[in-house]
């Protein structure tokens, strides 16, 4: 959006109606500085993919909170030592945006003609040190995501649960096809249970671009596109894609969501929609997404290498980076050190 | 005497003419070739070239003269990405070059059919294309499914990883070994065998054996093959990418691994199309320089041993 590549649809959907139609968590991703670029399409809301097999067979119960989560972690390894609980990634950076997320925080984020840098603030830092400590004592692996040796981890039954954004369902039914049967989906487990929030890694939107010839029609059917039912279904059911961030996808999910037979029978549908309501917090992403997930990257396999010592270090080091490469592409309207 | 000049004006406009005619019917030949390149290389070129000389934050660019290549100069990310590539020229190549010198002689000696028949073998790595070759190597390198895991484990050695950002460029090396040795040696054994044989009979009679025949009479005659070779695989060592990056989705690795990813991620990943396309012309001209010092170099080495 800040690159100039959007030009603003306000005219034709004002703020008012978008909030209306995909909710209010929405605009951070669309919008900037009042101006509505676009609008959002399908859900990247984290759920919890677990492996019911596994949990039966060592008798975990679903976890509800963090502290739950590490207790059954504990108990999987006490039990079967090669096998992972769960494995977080080395890189992938808005999977770690996504945990902040949850937590109810986040660490950038554009505000009135300024961008907010902040990553060592309390939210980032409490996720950061309780990751860390679950590495250093071995209940929590680190392992390259997205390639041959993590699909065939969740094929074969060697990792019992993955935190992802809802899509994943459909990426699970396609790279795992062994496990069929043996998913399941629940809400991530939360930090606070009395403020319960979530996050999204993914999802998409359609904007409309400044190049559009005529952004009128551009606008209204991109509007049309990502919130009326009819176009909803029709996503749904050709992209796979479960769940939309538009409101009125409620009025055709019980029409096309059904008992999954690739989760045993569970109605994913009605899991997600929930994870997705539990988003209610947002924040802009910076113009140079590609760079923060770079050091990211890195500062993590430094970590798995043993270079670095405390995982929350990483934070300190990794919000360098990022205001570096900022000040390096021009950004001359940033703030750090707090957030809006 | 007027009719004598006209006749010479004659003969030479009809030599002019059918000077014209043999470049007109050559270029007729070359033309869809120059059309080809013409499309394929110059064009990018020259918009690489145009390219360079804007500045870009976005979808908006605007004309900077020459201060991407001042930025270029002073990015150390950029200088330090030729890392990889200089262990590749220092130790790759020669080896390369030394492995496929060894199996060329072999060539040499084997009957016909058993050595075209292995002559076949190794050049098929080359017709793979490297992006395939570099995913296989990745599966072969991988900690969870490598084949030679069990192997490995067996030997005692079951807590290393094979596939570490350390052993990258020892990877490195097996894969660009294991694609190019064949087709290498057999371009050193196409000229081989067209030594004649009384050097090597000569050399016999005088009580020489077959190594050093080898490495004292016929590679010596051989330098003209080897230089030409040694500068294609160095280009390729300048210019290294498929194989890095089929690597880089098992193992982190650093955007400015190698110049050729450094580029590619600041086009693709970051959005900096004018920078790439600087940078892009920086590398061709670097390894321009290069191969001509290399020539340069063999010519003044080939004409001074020239003093027989």
């Amino acid at each position: 959006m800040d690159l100039g590549g959007f030009q603003p649809i306000n005219k034709w959907l004002d703020e008012e109606t978008f909030v209306e139609l995909y909710g209010e968590a929405a605009l951070g991703w669309c919008a900037i500085d009042g101006e509505i670029y676009g609008t959002p399409q399908d859900s990247g809301a984290m759920a919890m993919f677990y492996r019911k097999d596994l949990f039966d067979q060592y008798g975990l119960t679903v976890p509800e909170t963090r502290e739950e989560f590490i207790e059954q972690a504990k108990k999987f390894k006490k039990a079967d030592p090669d096998l992972k609980f769960y494995a977080a990634p080395i890189g992938y950076s808005i999977w770690w945006l996504g945990q902040i997320w949850q937590a109810g925080g986040k660490v950038f984020d554009y505000y009135d003609g300024n961008w907010y840098v902040d990553f060592t603030n309390p939210v980032a830092e409490k996720v950061f040190a309780t990751w860390g400590e679950w590495f250093d004592e071995g209940l929590i692996d680190l392992e390259m995501w997205w390639n041959a040796d993590w699909y065939n981890s969740l094929n074969q039954g060697t990792t019992a649960v993955v935190e992802l954004g809802c899509w994943f369902s459909e990426w699970l039914r396609y790279n795992a096809p062994d496990s069929e049967g043996k998913w399941r989906l629940a809400i991530p487990p939360q930090w606070d249970p009395a403020q319960p929030h979530n996050g999204i890694i993914g999802g998409s939107g359609f904007y409309v671009t400044t190049h559009s010839k005529n952004p009128e029609a551009t606008a209204i059917f991109v509007n049309w596109l990502n919130s009326h039912p009819d176009s909803l279904k029709c996503l749904h059911n050709y992209s796979n894609l479960p769940i939309m961030v538009s409101t009125r996808y409620k009025e055709v999910i019980d029409e096309v969501a059904g008992p999954d037979a690739f989760f045993g029978g569970q109605r994913i549908a009605d899991v997600l929609w929930e994870a997705h309501q539990l988003v209610n917090t947002t924040f802009v992403a910076l113009p140079i997404m590609s760079n923060v997930d770079q050091s990211l990257s890195l500062l993590l396999q430094d970590y798995a290498d043993g270079k670095i010592k405390r995982f929350a270090d990483i934070l300190s080091m990794w919000e360098k980076e990022v205001i570096n490469t900022m000040k390096e592409f021009g950004y001359s309207n940033l703030i750090t050190g707090e957030l809006p | 005497m007027k009719s004598e000049m006209t006749m010479g004006r004659m003969r030479n406009k009809k030599k002019m003419g059918k000077k014209m005619i043999a470049s007109i019917k050559a270029y007729l030949f070359l033309a869809p070739f120059l059309l080809f390149f013409s499309a394929m290389v110059i064009y990018p070129i020259s918009l690489g070239v145009k390219l360079s000389l804007y500045g870009q934050r976005g979808a908006r660019m605007w004309y900077i003269g020459f201060q991407n290549f001042v930025t270029i100069f002073q990015d150390a990310k950029f200088w330090e990405s030729f890392r990889i590539p200089l262990f590749l020229l220092t130790i790759q190549v020669p080896l390369l070059l030394f492995c496929a010198l060894l199996v060329a002689f072999l060539y040499e000696r084997m009957q016909k059919h058993r050595g075209a028949f292995y002559r076949f073998i190794y050049y098929l790595p080359n017709t793979i294309p490297g992006i395939v070759t570099g995913l296989i190597w990745s599966y072969i390198f991988s900690d969870s499914m490598s084949p030679f895991r069990s192997v490995i484990d067996s030997l005692g050695f079951s807590g290393i990883k094979i596939l570490t950002r350390q052993h990258l460029p020892l990877i490195l090396l097996v894969i660009i070994l294991w694609a190019f040795t064949g087709y290498t040696a057999f371009v050193i054994y196409s000229s081989l065998i067209s030594i004649p044989k009384e050097f090597s009979e000569q050399a016999q009679l005088d009580g020489a054996t077959f190594w050093q025949i080898a490495f004292k009479v016929k590679i010596p005659l051989l330098k003209g093959v080897i230089i030409t070779l040694f500068i294609f695989n160095a280009i390729g060592a300048i210019q290294v990418f498929n194989e890095p990056w089929m690597l880089g989705a098992l193992v982190v690795l650093p955007s400015n691994y190698t110049p050729a990813m450094y580029i590619y991620r600041s086009a693709f990943s970051e959005g900096r199309f004018t920078y790439a396309a600087a940078m892009g012309l920086i590398l061709a001209f670097i390894t321009f320089l290069f191969s001509l010092y290399i020539l340069r170099r063999a010519a003044k080495q080939m004409l001074t041993g020239e003093s027989r």
